[in-house]
């Protein structure tokens, strides 16, 4: 008789255990599937706005607004020189001679 | 009977008499066993059930606001990684004509919100047989909003994906399209399909940054010198990539459908063309490498050459002996005719077929042109190729063949696709470093030296070096001597290359400013200054200081011209 009570006992405790198990996974489950799809949903966002980045800084349109508002041109190569054609600071006790002719001594 | 006995036992149990105190407790048992199987038999269900319940497949749910499948098409990006081609969500606005009663009335209702149809061709769609008939493919969200406040019968809006090309028109002929089911039909869409339709990304070599200033280039001198259209591209001398490529007219591929046929062929890789006077690079560095000629050796270029009733003679006619380098930077016919003699036919077909001259390009691009070469290789198509006619080649084809001749002395075939850091590339020698220094030297000569034909491509600093090429159309089995394609191909630095341009425009009229020329130096150089000007310092080429010895000595010693000695810098 005591062995048939605990049985259903342990039967009783096992299947309600085993229930409440099984509504958490199946809570634990939804979040996962909603948040899969909010990932989904935000990597959908990203594409759009990928896109619209890209549509807006295509180097097509940067050329002509930064021509047409800001008045830029390419660099032209006089512009461009070796690190060591930069005159460098004068000492404070010594003086370099010709230090500020030094762009003008590069030749090309 | 045992019957009576059970029922006796069942009424006893439901309506006990009182029990004789002897048989109590027999009863308390029968009763306690009872009520325990029936506990057992209880519980066991729900324990069954328990764990039928948690074997199951969960449902999944049926909402839903994701429409990009898990294996959305790949992007195409270029080689910094912006995005070329992508795909993004849309939704379609569709009609179910069996669930629409009233046409008429849906399609008034409608009509505001659906701007490319007119009433007659909505109430034709909405009437139409079958259960499904598509009224607009990208619902923006204000009029999704819109219709579906309308809350009209028989009018649904579904999810799906687009492919969208946000460079617009830049690359186009190489992006390629795809149809409305996502495939690809053309350019790299199309070749790449495969691989972007299991969802992975692809990169290619062309750079949009430098692509933009080439297309703006090209299509400056298209409009100045009122051609038909025109090609251009930029290679990477030292990995064989196209960083770009361009084919003017093109079209939007965002619209492919509303293209014209000539907006859709690509002039770059699909076309083949005699390639005029450009061949003379590959003629003077075959002529050096195989010991036909050195460069002390003149050649008399003063009479034409007629053979096999072709006259071939000079733009500009030249009186007397003139060595190898002067016969390029002047571009003589005559003096590259004789030159090939010298090499001889086989020869010149050998070193062809290694430059990737005579078969197709292993390009990753379905619209890859054949080459046209001639069934008999005779003498007199030695001579003609030697200046670029005779033998029609692509033009990636020939940009990969002067890279050899005129970069480091190795072939490289080219790619569209990026190449990855430590990637092995696979060099064919084809020139000796000293016949390819010869070939810089003297292609920097054609644009530095006073008396060479592409001096309006000389951006100071650069040194840039090049060669110009004028050929005359094909048309009626002969040559239009009105209509030509002139061409352009550059390299920079020329003490050490490591970029090259090619650039071709189609049947160009000479203006005023022009002197009316339309020469490749009148119409395409100024077009290559512009170009360097403005890559190479988004490619990080510094300005050359020839000065320095480790610059100069990549180029031959200063050689006697036109009787005066040569200059390479200009700055």
């Amino acid at each position: 008789m005591r062995f048939v009570l605990l049985s259903c006992l342990i039967v009783a405790v096992l299947g309600s255990g085993l229930y409440f198990a099984k509504l958490t996974v199946d809570e634990q489950y939804r979040t996962l599937k909603q948040l899969e799809l909010e990932i989904k949903s935000q990597t959908e966002h990203n594409y759009v706005l990928q896109a619209e980045w890209t549509f807006l800084t295509r180097p097509e349109r940067l050329l002509r607004l930064s021509h047409s508002l800001l008045g830029m041109n390419a660099i032209t190569p006089e512009r461009i020189l070796p690190i060591s054609s930069i005159p460098m600071r004068r000492s404070v006790t010594t003086s370099i001679p010709n230090a500020d002719a030094g762009v003008e001594n590069v030749a090309y | 009977m045992w019957h009576i006995k059970f029922l006796n036992i069942c009424r006893s149990l439901l309506w006990p008499s009182r029990p004789e105190p002897s048989k109590s407790r027999k009863i308390a048992g029968y009763r306690l066993i009872f009520s325990g199987f029936s506990m057992l038999l209880i519980f066991t269900l729900i324990g069954a059930q328990s764990i039928a319940l948690a074997l199951s497949k969960p449902k999944t749910s049926n909402h839903s606001y994701a429409t990009i499948n898990d294996k959305a098409r790949g992007a195409i990006l270029d080689q910094k990684g912006r995005i070329l081609a992508s795909t993004v969500p849309v939704n379609i606005l569709y009609a179910d004509p069996k669930h629409i009663f009233n046409p008429e009335e849906v399609a008034s209702a409608l009509l505001p919100y659906v701007p490319k149809l007119d009433k007659p061709t909505l109430i034709k769609r909405l009437t139409k047989k079958g259960r499904f008939t598509e009224l607009d493919r990208k619902l923006t969200p204000k009029r999704h909003s819109a219709i579906l406040q309308l809350g009209l019968p028989g009018i649904y809006v579904k999810p799906a994906t687009i492919r969208i090309y946000p460079q617009g028109r830049e690359a186009a002929h190489i992006i390629g399209a795809v149809d409305r089911d996502n495939n690809g039909i053309a350019g790299i869409e199309k070749s790449q399909n495969e691989t972007l339709a299991s969802g992975e990304n692809v990169y290619l070599s062309i750079d949009t940054g430098l692509q933009t200033v080439l297309r703006e280039s090209l299509d400056t001198q298209i409009k100045t010198f009122e051609a038909l259209g025109g090609a251009a591209l930029i290679l990477d001398v030292k990995t064989g990539e196209i960083m770009a490529a361009t084919s003017l007219p093109d079209f939007d591929p965002n619209h492919i459908m509303t293209s014209t046929d000539t907006a859709r062929f690509n002039q770059v890789t699909k076309g083949v063309y005699e390639m005029g006077s450009i061949f003379k690079v590959l003629n003077t560095a075959i002529a050096l490498e195989t010991g036909a000629i050195d460069m002390q050796a003149t050649i008399d270029v003063s009479k034409p050459i007629r053979v096999a009733g072709q006259l071939i003679d000079d733009y500009h006619p030249i009186k007397g002996s003139i060595g190898l380098a002067e016969i390029l930077v002047r571009s003589s016919n005559i003096g590259s005719a004789h030159i090939s003699q010298l090499i001889g036919s086989e020869t010149q077909k050998n070193y062809m077929k290694q430059l990737g001259l005579l078969s197709a390009s292993p390009l990753e691009i379905v619209e890859n042109g054949v080459p046209l070469v001639p069934q008999n290789w005779s003498h007199i198509t030695t001579m003609t190729v030697s200046y670029g006619y005779g033998l029609s080649v692509s033009m990636v084809q020939a940009a990969a063949a002067i890279a050899a001749a005129g970069g480091d002395g190795h072939y490289i075939a080219p790619t569209l696709l990026r190449r990855n850091a430590n990637e092995p590339i696979e060099k064919l020698r084809i020139f000796s470093t000293e016949t390819s220094m010869a070939v810089r030297s003297m292609m920097r000569l054609v644009v530095s030296n006073k008396i060479g034909t592409g001096n309006f491509a000389d951006a100071p600093g650069y040194l840039v070096g090049g060669k110009t090429g004028t050929a005359e159309k094909v048309e009626n089995k002969g040559f239009n001597r009105k209509a030509n394609r002139v061409s352009f191909v550059a390299t920079f630095p020329a003490n050490d290359p490591a970029y090259l341009i090619m650039m071709m425009v189609d049947e160009p009229i000479g203006q005023k400013h022009s002197y009316n020329y339309a020469t490749a130096g009148w119409v395409v150089a100024p077009a290559i200054k512009e170009v360097v000007n403005q890559i190479a310092p988004i490619l990080g080429v510094h300005p050359v200081d020839i000065t320095k010895p480790e610059n100069s000595q990549n180029l031959l010693p200063p050689m006697m011209l036109d009787g005066k000695e040569t200059v390479y810098a200009s700055f």
